[in-house]
């Protein structure tokens, strides 16, 4: 399974990847710090190579993970059906929450730090 | 000082019963004339001289009030200085033969002041079955106060009671010429514009009030004229007491034909009430930046705070199971302090700012060289400037020096020349330029420009002075030092403008209030 990882916050990849380990979980990773990065990488992948689960920041600088949203709405529709995106954010606002929860494009939103029950749920359903 | 006799005079031949008390903790009865004794029965030396509350239950039975309502009437009259009307209520406790007198009406209780201040209180009943006869000319006076005017029928309880007014009240002849000459003014009038009434009365009002006041109220006049009804406007006045914000209300009175011949004018001191509404004004945005304050307050709690304390929180629930003297064990510890450190580092950025929020209105404010104080910042960051390999050029005025508060100045040059220096471009060696300008029509400049690398403000518009915002992702920073800029500028009075083109560079002017000499 491929799953990739968008946060301006190495400590935070390092958790989520360190997670991913303990869960046992045979994943092929790619991380990035900025969502623009992953974004010129995600318009040249090819469909196999596009990551199963995106793990996506919202509070990053440049362009933010809302930013991210809107361009990823510019990518062709079998490409955005591969991907399952889950917000994972430190953020405890309310309305962060629910904005996400309204995009078409979020699968689920998961509050820092990721634990074993949310990588359980999100790994079974691809 | 008013002699008591000569208040007893004033209301001696008055159809309507009247009391007049001395202003004490215990009032004692200082005048009652003769309607008064005919309508309940006393003869004058039970009242004179006694203590009010002690001689006058049938009085308190007639109006149908108490000791203590009455004690709380004087005080409002006295505290507002104006009076205090009450209409007769029909006590049940009345005896037969006082409650025979009740007739309906009403009773006035009004201050009237002396040189020494408020010296004695009045109290006029007006009964609505007493004499007739003598009741529609009383209220007729009281409608356009003519008869204090003219003369004709002097009624020195009237002009005593308009005298205790604190509201100013004029009359005005309109003469056949179009002129207006005033025909009477209370004493209120003195006490407000400093003008002695002797030397107003019979006066032009083009003498008395000066311009630009005076087209107005010209204006005003001639609209009541034509339009037959009363027009009130509200005006602010330099007297020799102050400025005084006044509403103004003027009536005509019109003869038989229907012409008018003279206006009647009230005018009501609304400085006070004013002054609360500009308070309240001040309040409400006070209320307003705080509720800002606190909404962005929350924002950092919950974004900022909330992701070092969530990665502490993950490494420690991961740590019992990593084996320790391993180096991933080592790496969970070095990214543990990192979290805790930028944990701290934002809990100081917070107190910082509220601290400049805080101390906002008790600023220590001195005379600052704005130079100087760049130089200093200049030299702090030597190092840093050094490691790039930057020129810095500083061109401002030996006399460019404002008032402020220095610890500002030296931030806000230093976190401008700090950002310079971290966001230059890797295409070119970095040119830093500050240059005055004392003359500039949006107020005195100072300019920080560079050729670093630039910011795309179409895409960051105002967001680039907001808290934790940053725009660039290659270099360290939390996004404090432009809004600690905006913020000091602002807290001197001053404001903040960037221009910029994304890959050539980047200006920043600030603006002060005001240069001083």
């Amino acid at each position: 399974m491929n799953i990739a990882i968008i946060d301006d916050d190495p400590i935070s990849i390092f958790l989520t990847e360190q997670s991913l380990l303990k869960e046992g979980v045979e994943v092929e990773l790619q991380t990035y710090l900025s969502a623009e990065v992953a974004l010129q990488e995600l318009k040249q992948q090819s469909l196999q190579e596009l990551p199963d689960v995106i793990f996506l920041d919202l509070n990053m600088p440049y362009m933010n993970g809302w930013q991210f949203l809107e361009s990823f709405r510019l990518l062709p529709v079998a490409k955005q059906e591969k991907c399952s995106i889950y917000i994972l954010t430190s953020s405890l606002d309310i309305a962060d929450t629910e904005k996400a929860n309204e995009n078409m494009f979020v699968k689920g939103v998961i509050h820092k730090p990721i634990t074993p029950a949310d990588l359980g749920a999100i790994l079974q359903l691809p | 000082m008013l002699q008591n006799h000569n208040i007893a005079s004033a209301f001696a031949y008055s159809t309507q019963p009247c009391l007049v008390l001395s202003r004490e903790k215990s009032p004692l009865i200082v005048a009652a004339n003769k309607a008064l004794q005919t309508w309940l029965g006393y003869a004058q030396e039970e009242l004179l001289n006694k203590v009010f509350f002690n001689a006058s239950d049938k009085f308190m039975a007639a109006l149908g009030v108490d000791e203590l309502e009455l004690s709380e009437i004087f005080e409002q009259a006295i505290a507002t200085k104006s009076a205090v009307k009450r209409n007769i209520k029909y006590s049940v406790t009345a005896s037969a033969e006082t409650s025979s007198k009740q007739n309906g009406g009403f009773y006035e209780i009004f201050p009237i002041e002396t040189k020494a201040g408020i010296s004695y209180l009045a109290i006029q009943i007006i009964l609505h079955t007493l004499d007739t006869s003598a009741a529609p000319q009383a209220h007729k006076s009281a409608a356009s106060t003519k008869s204090v005017v003219s003369g004709s029928a002097p009624n020195q309880s009237l002009e005593l009671l308009i005298d205790s007014l604190t509201n100013v009240i004029f009359t005005l002849d309109v003469e056949p010429t179009g002129l207006y000459r005033f025909s009477f003014v209370n004493r209120a009038f003195q006490v407000t514009t400093g003008l002695p009434v002797e030397k107003v009365i019979g006066k032009y009002v083009h003498e008395i009030i000066p311009e630009p006041s005076l087209s107005m109220v010209l204006e005003k006049y001639k609209e009541a004229i034509e339009k037959k009804q009363q027009v009130s406007w509200q005006e602010v006045s330099q007297y020799p007491t102050g400025q005084k914000i006044a509403e103004v209300l003027v009536v005509p009175v019109l003869n038989a034909k229907g012409e008018c011949f003279q206006l009647a004018g009230l005018v009501h001191d609304i400085t006070p009430f004013k002054e609360a509404e500009a308070r309240q004004v001040r309040l409400t945005q006070d209320l307003y930046q705080q509720n800002r304050d606190l909404q962005q307050f929350t924002y950092i709690i919950s974004h900022n705070l909330r992701a070092p304390l969530a990665n502490a929180l993950g490494l420690v629930r991961h740590l019992p199971n990593v084996a320790p003297e391993t180096n991933l064990f080592q790496q969970y510890v070095a990214h543990l302090k990192t979290s805790i450190e930028n944990l701290d580092k934002i809990l100081e950025d917070l107190n910082l700012i509220l601290s400049v929020r805080d101390r906002q209105d008790q600023l220590h404010k001195e005379h600052v060289f704005v130079g100087e104080v760049c130089w200093q910042a200049a030299q702090a960051l030597e190092v840093e400037l050094k490691h790039a390999a930057g020129q810095l050029e500083i061109n401002i005025d030996p006399e460019f020096k404002v008032q402020a508060n220095r610890a500002y100045v030296y931030s806000i040059c230093y976190n401008l020349l700090s950002n310079a220096i971290k966001y230059r471009s890797k295409e070119r060696l970095l040119k830093i330029k500050v240059t005055s300008d004392s003359t500039s029509e949006d107020g005195p400049a100072i300019h920080f420009t560079d050729n670093g690398s630039g910011i795309d403000l179409q895409k960051a518009g105002d967001d680039i002075f907001k808290l934790y915002t940053r725009f660039h992702s290659h270099v360290e920073g939390r996004g404090m030092g432009l809004f600690l800029v905006k913020t000091h500028i602002e807290a001197l009075g001053g404001y903040i403008k960037v221009k910029s083109t994304p890959g050539q560079g980047t200006t920043f002017s600030v603006f002060f209030k005001e240069l001083v000499s």
